[in-house]
């Protein structure tokens, strides 16, 4: 059974972003909120509390984006945001390398999904979260 | 093969699908993007948004696609905005309606169809959304949500309303507070 979960989606490709927030919040799932930078979303963060994130590693400047995507996820980690520092955290991106996967998976990430991949991927993961509930699962998953 | 009636309220329809000055207008990328990523999200061969006229559909955006226009009474789509949902032909080859439709036995030798109407105004609903592929499948309850997402896109677009950056909502991107 789904339940409601209050969803960060920080993606900065804004039809990808809009498809899976709108149809996550179709199914049941939500709300979402948007952010379409880094900027935004760790305003948003900082501001709200939130039931899961979804955590682009991609912007304009791809490296210092990562960099503070990952700063992202340490401070809901660490207990500097409204949120529950257990909360699933999901990350796409473009590239990841042994050094990423191993920082990532020691911040509890729960799926790292490399892109390009389709909409439904990450709506699947997504439900999955909703359905089994929150917490941190130190086993990653890279799809 | 069966030709889609008439909708009940076709004038209505076409005024307001004249009114979107959308007919034989360029391609526009703010559409092609959309059917591109339909395409890509659904492995589709082609994909159409397609406008239903008065005795033709009219392609303003397609992928797989070479010509811009076909009769509407071969058109699945003239069958798609008879209703609200989403209307999806698992195997048109066994499907009593368009077994026998020239688009099913020769080119483009449709299979599958799944099309979400595009309603613009209450009840008028001007075309659709298309997928199509030349093989049977199935098209599960998160597939048809995704269509049907992507069909809202595409709706605002023909109504002007989609925000600059592509952000929906409030001044922090809020989307959909439940």
């Amino acid at each position: 059974m789904t339940t409601h979960l209050s969803v960060l989606l920080f993606e900065p490709q804004s039809l990808l972003r809009q498809t899976v927030a709108l149809t996550l919040r179709s199914i049941g799932i939500g709300p979402v909120y948007q952010a379409a930078s880094v900027q935004m979303a760790q305003r948003m963060v900082n501001d709200q509390p939130f039931g899961a994130v979804i955590v682009s590693l991609d912007g304009d400047e791809v490296s210092s984006s990562a960099a503070q995507a990952i700063e992202l996820i340490n401070a809901i980690r660490s207990g500097n945001t409204p949120s529950e520092e257990s909360l699933p955290v999901v990350v796409t991106t473009t590239a990841c390398n042994r050094a990423v996967l191993e920082n990532l998976s020691d911040l509890g990430v729960r799926k790292i999904l490399i892109k390009p991949f389709k909409a439904r991927l990450l709506i699947d993961a997504m439900t999955e979260i909703a359905e089994v509930g929150v917490g941190v699962d130190r086993r990653i998953a890279v799809v | 093969m069966t030709a889609a009636a008439i909708p009940h309220n076709e004038q209505d329809r076409l005024d307001a699908l004249y009114a979107l000055l959308c007919m034989n207008t360029p391609p526009e990328a703010r559409f092609d993007r959309i059917v591109q990523f339909a395409s890509e999200e659904f492995d589709a061969p082609i994909v159409l948004l397609s406008l239903v006229d008065r005795d033709r559909q009219w392609f303003k955006a397609k992928v797989g696609m070479e010509v811009c226009e076909s009769a509407r009474d071969l058109s699945f789509c003239a069958h798609a905005i008879r209703t609200s949902d989403n209307f999806v032909i698992g195997d048109a080859a066994r499907d009593p309606r368009f077994f026998d439709n020239p688009m099913v036995t020769g080119a483009p030798h449709v299979r599958f169809y799944a099309g979400a109407p595009l309603e613009v105004s209450p009840g008028c609903r001007v075309g659709t959304l298309c997928i199509i592929d030349t093989k049977p499948r199935a098209f599960d309850a998160i597939d048809n949500r995704i269509l049907a997402t992507l069909r809202d896109l595409i709706v605002r677009e023909l109504r002007g309303e989609s925000s600059a950056d592509g952000t929906t909502g409030g001044a922090h991107g809020r989307e959909g507070a439940a």
